[in-house]
C-alpha cells in the first residue's frame, strides 16, 4: 500500500476525527496521548468533532461528511479516529484504501464495526476493567456485594461491553456474583423508578450507558443530571469504568485511560509514518492498565470510611463536579 | 687446598647468607606493622562506618517521616481530618516495612499524643515531649534522640500533627559490623597482597642474588675465575652490587693466594721428590752392604764352626755339640757312642802324592763318612786324618759296632784322584756314655785309646774302650802321635 507522497521538508498531515467533542476530557486525554506517542513527529493536525452525545443526527452526519471530504481533499498521511461512532461514519468508508487509519477508545468488536481484515486500519480497543472495578468496590464497601445490576441506554456501543462483562463474570469465579441484572430504561423517569426498586433487590449498581435517557421535554437527559440524581437519591454503591463518571459522583471505577489508549495509538502512527510499516503488520491492541478512582464525596454521602491505604493508592475526588 | 679456599670464602660470605634470616625478621616486623595499621584502619573505619550508617539511617528516617507526613497531608487535603483516617496504622506499617534501617513509624496530633503507629512500635513512645518536639522542628533539625520528626500540615500550612519514624539501631549496628567485616577482609587481602609483593621484591632483590652468591661459593672448587662469570655481571652501584664487588675482590685475592700456594707447593714437591730418590739410592746401597756383611758374617761363623777343608764340624763345634748331647742323654737316661776314626798310613800318601792329593782324599773320606750316618749325627774332623762321629739316642754298643763296620766297608773301596786309585783304611776306637766317661774330654780320650787298640790289632778294624787295655794303649799313643 502506497502512502500519499510528501516532501521531507513538509510536515505530515494528520486528520483527527472524534466521535465526541474535543473539549471533553476523555477525548482530550486520547488526543494528548496520541501526540505524545508520535514522539515529536512534525505534523500538521486538523480535527473534526462529531460530538454524537450532544448533537442531532443531522449535525453528526454533516460532521462525518466533512471528515470524509477532508480525507479525500486534503489527503492526510494518517487519520486518527477516536471512539466507536466515528468508525462507523468515517473509517468504514476508507477500508482497503491507501490512507492508514489508527483508532482508539473503541468498544465494539472489529466485526461489529465492519473493519475485520482491513489492511489499512489498526488501533487500540478500549477494554473496561469490570473485575478490577468490582474488586475495588468491594474494598470500599463494607457490606457484601453479590447481586449487581447494570444500567445501559440503547446505544449499540454497550453491546460489546455487555458481552465482555458476561465473559468476565463467567471467567472470574472469585468475583462471587450471584446475579447480574441488565436494565435498559427508556427515560430518565423510568431510570429513577428502576433505581428505587434496585435499592431492595441488589447490592450495587453499575452505571454503564446513561446518555440516552429520554427527557420530559424531549431529547436526552444530560448524564451529569442523571448522576447527580443518583448521588442524591441512591444509597447503593455504584461503579462505572470512566473517570468522567467518578467526577460526577459515581463511587468508584478502575478507569480505562484515555491517555494510555492515545499513547499506544500514537506509537502505532509513528511506526506507520516513520518506519513505513503498513497497518496490517501492526496488530490491534487492547487497553490494559486501569487507574483506581474513588469519589470520596460520594463515599461521605453513603456514610462509609475508606481505608487510608486505598485512598492513598487511588485518584480520590473529594467533591462533585457540579460543586467546582 | 680448594676446601681451604672455599672455607675462607664462606667465612667471609656467611654474613651475607644470614640476610635470609633478616628477611624473616623483616617479614615479621612488616606483618606486625601492617597488622597494627590494619587494626587502626579497621577501628577507625568502623567508627566512621558507624557514623555513616547512623547518618544513613537518619536520612532514611527523614525521608520516611516526610513520606508519612505527605500521605497524611494528602488525606487531609481529601477533606479528611487527622483523626478520621481509617487503618492509617497500615500506612505507618508500610512506611517502614521494607526498610530494615527503620524500626517503626507513627503519627501524633498537635498535643503530641499517639494517633497511629506501626505494630512494631517499640521505637515510638505513646507521647512525645511537646516542648522538645516544637523546639526541634523550629530549629529545623527534625531529629530527636530516638525518632525523626516531620510536621504534618494542610493546604494552608496549618500544623495538624507530627509524623515520627524511629531508626533501627540494631540494624545500624549489624550493618556497621558487616562493613567492618568487609573492611577487615579487604584489609587482610591487602595485607596478604603487600606481603606477597614484599616477598617477591625481596626475593628478586636480595634472595636470588644471595642464592647466586651461594651457588658461586659452591662453584669455587672450579679452577679459574672465568668459570664464575655470572658474578661479574651482577656488579652495580647498589648494596648488592657492592657485595658482589667485594666478593669479587675477595675471590681475586683468594685465587692469587691459591696460585702462590700452588707454586710453592710445586717447588716443595720437586725437592721432596729429589730427596726421596737420593734416600732410596742410599737405602739400596746400605741394603747391599748389610747383605754383604751378613754373608761375610755367615762365612766367618761357618769358618769358626766347621773344618775348612771337608766342611765337617771342627773340634770347637764338636765340643759344644757333644757337651749338649751328653746333657740331654743324661737327663733322658740314654746312651751315646763316640767313634774315633784315624786313617791308616795317611802320612805316606801325603809324603808320596803331595798334600794336595792328601787333602782331596780327606774330602772324599769325609763325604763317605757323612753318608753313613743320620743327618743329625755330628761328624767332625779334629786333626789331619782324625775324624769323630757321635751317635746319640741309640743302644750305643750295637749301633756303634754296626757303624764302624759300615765305615770300614765304605772306605775299603778305592778313591780315584786324578786317575790314581788310592786305597785307605780306618782304625776306629769306640767309647760309650755313660760307661766310658760322662764328659767330652774323657769320652774322646777313651775313644782315642780304643782307636789305638784297633791300630795295635792290625788296623782296618775297630775296638771298644776297655779299661784293662787302656793303660798300655795310653802309653803307646803319644809315640804314635809324635
Amino acid at each position: 500500500m502506497a502512502l500519499p507522497a510528501f516532501s521531507a521538508a513538509a510536515p505530515f498531515r494528520i486528520l483527527i476525527v472524534n466521535s465526541y467533542s474535543s473539549d471533553w476530557i476523555w477525548v482530550r486525554e486520547q488526543t494528548d496521548g496520541f501526540k505524545a506517542g508520535l514522539g515529536g513527529v512534525d505534523a500538521e493536525f486538523r480535527t473534526v468533532d462529531m460530538d454524537v452525545k450532544n448533537q442531532t443526527d443531522e449535525s453528526v452526519g454533516a460532521a462525518a461528511q466533512r471528515a470524509r471530504e477532508l480525507i479525500e481533499g486534503w489527503g492526510p498521511h494518517l487519520v486518527f479516529v477516536t471512539d466507536d461512532a466515528a468508525q462507523a461514519e468515517v473509517t468504514v468508508h476508507f477500508v482497503n484504501g491507501p490512507i492508514p487509519f489508527v483508532f482508539s477508545g473503541v468498544n465494539k468488536t472489529p466485526g461489529d464495526l465492519g473493519l475485520s481484515g482491513a489492511p489499512n486500519v489498526t488501533g487500540v480497543f478500549e477494554r473496561e476493567h469490570f473485575a478490577g472495578t468490582l474488586r475495588l468496590l468491594r474494598e470500599i464497601w463494607p457490606g457484601e456485594i453479590r447481586r449487581i445490576a447494570v444500567v445501559t441506554d440503547d446505544d449499540p456501543t454497550w453491546k460489546g461491553v455487555r458481552q465482555r462483562i458476561g465473559e468476565s463474570v463467567a471467567a472470574c469465579e472469585d468475583l462471587g456474583l450471584e446475579s447480574v441484572e441488565w436494565i435498559q430504561p427508556e427515560s430518565f423517569e423510568e431510570f429513577k423508578t428502576v433505581m428505587s426498586r434496585l435499592e431492595q433487590t441488589v447490592d450495587a449498581v453499575g452505571l454503564l450507558g446513561i446518555f440516552r435517557f429520554a427527557a420530559d421535554g424531549g431529547g436526552f437527559t444530560d448524564y451529569e443530571t442523571v448522576l447527580r440524581w443518583v448521588t442524591e437519591n441512591s444509597s447503593l454503591p455504584d461503579f462505572s469504568f470512566w473517570d468522567t463518571r467518578v467526577e460526577r459522583g459515581t463511587l468508584c471505577a478502575l478507569t480505562v485511560s484515555g491517555t494510555e489508549q492515545g499513547l499506544a495509538a500514537g506509537r502505532m502512527a509513528r511506526r506507520i509514518l516513520l518506519e513505513k510499516i503498513p497497518p496490517s503488520d501492526i496488530p490491534p491492541e487492547a487497553s490494559s492498565k486501569g487507574r483506581p478512582m474513588i469519589s470520596l464525596a460520594r463515599a461521605k454521602k453513603l456514610g462509609i470510611r475508606i481505608r487510608s491505604g486505598l485512598l492513598l493508592g487511588s485518584t480520590v475526588l473529594s467533591g462533585f463536579s457540579w460543586d467546582q | 687446598m680448594i676446601s681451604l679456599t672455599r672455607r675462607d670464602f664462606l667465612k667471609g660470605g656467611w654474613s651475607l647468607l644470614s640476610t635470609l634470616r633478616i628477611h624473616r625478621r623483616l617479614n615479621l616486623l612488616s606483618l606486625m606493622f601492617s597488622a597494627m595499621v590494619a587494626l587502626f584502619i579497621i577501628a577507625g573505619g568502623g567508627a566512621i562506618h558507624y557514623r555513616l550508617h547512623q547518618e544513613h539511617g537518619a536520612s532514611h528516617a527523614r525521608l520516611a517521616a516526610a513520606e508519612l507526613a505527605g500521605k497524611a497531608g494528602q488525606l487531609l487535603r481529601m477533606g479528611l481530618s487527622l483523626t478520621d483516617f481509617l487503618a492509617f496504622d497500615e500506612v505507618c506499617e508500610g512506611t517502614t516495612a521494607n526498610n530494615p534501617l527503620l524500626l517503626s513509624a507513627a503519627v501524633y496530633d498537635t498535643q503530641c499524643r499517639l494517633l497511629y503507629g506501626s505494630e512494631a512500635g517499640d521505637g515510638v513512645p505513646p507521647e512525645l515531649p511537646c516542648g522538645e518536639v516544637i523546639r526541634t522542628l523550629q530549629e529545623g533539625k527534625g531529629t530527636m534522640e530516638q525518632v525523626v520528626l516531620h510536621a504534618i500540615t494542610g493546604t494552608d500550612n496549618t500544623l495538624f500533627g507530627f509524623a515520627a519514624v524511629s531508626v533501627n539501631r540494631g540494624a545500624i549496628l549489624r550493618n556497621t559490623l558487616r562493613s567492618v567485616f568487609r573492611l577487615a577482609a579487604a584489609g587482610i587481602l591487602m595485607l596478604a597482597g603487600v606481603l606477597i609483593i614484599q616477598n617477591r621484591l625481596f626475593r628478586r632483590i636480595v634472595e636470588e642474588p644471595l642464592a647466586e652468591l651461594v651457588r658461586t661459593a659452591d662453584s669455587i672448587g672450579s679452577l679459574s675465575m672465568a668459570q664464575i662469570a655470572s658474578l661479574r655481571a651482577k656488579k652495580g652501584p647498589d648494596d648488592i652490587g657492592r657485595v658482589y664487588g667485594a666478593l669479587e675482590q675477595l675471590l681475586s685475592r683468594i685465587f692469587e693466594a691459591r696460585a702462590e700456594l700452588l707454586k710453592q707447593n710445586e717447588n716443595l714437591e720437586s725437592v721432596v721428590r729429589m730427596r726421596t730418590e737420593q734416600l732410596e739410592e742410599s737405602n739400596a746401597l746400605l741394603a747391599k752392604d748389610i747383605e754383604r756383611r751378613k754373608a761375610l758374617e755367615r762365612e766367618l761363623r761357618s769358618m769358626a764352626n766347621k773344618d775348612p777343608l771337608t766342611g765337617l764340624l771342627n773340634r770347637r763345634s764338636l765340643d759344644i755339640r757333644l757337651d749338649r748331647l751328653l746333657s740331654e742323654a743324661g737327663i733322658q737316661k740314654q746312651e751315646l757312642a763316640v767313634l774315633y776314626i784315624d786313617l791308616d798310613f795317611f802320612k805316606t800318601i801325603n809324603d808320596t802324592l803331595g798334600h794336595e792329593t792328601g787333602d782331596r782324599l780327606l774330602v772324599l773320606v769325609a763325604g763317605r763318612l757323612r753318608a753313613q750316618v743320620r743327618k743329625s749325627d755330628p761328624v767332625a774332623r779334629i786333626g789331619g786324618d782324625e775324624f769323630i762321629i757321635v751317635l746319640p739316642g741309640l743302644p750305643a754298643a750295637p749301633f756303634a759296632s754296626r757303624l764302624a763296620e759300615k765305615i770300614i766297608l765304605a772306605l775299603s773301596e778305592t778313591f780315584n784322584i786324578d786317575g790314581n786309585d788310592l786305597g785307605i783304611s780306618p782304625s776306629i776306637g769306640i767309647s760309650l756314655f755313660p760307661g766310658d766317661g760322662r764328659d767330652p774330654k774323657s769320652l774322646l780320650k777313651n775313644a782315642d785309646l780304643a782307636m789305638y787298640m784297633a791300630k795295635s790289632r792290625g788296623r782296618n778294624t775297630y775296638c771298644f774302650f776297655s779299661p784293662e787295655t787302656s793303660g798300655e794303649e795310653d802309653r803307646r799313643r803319644p809315640a804314635k802321635r809324635n
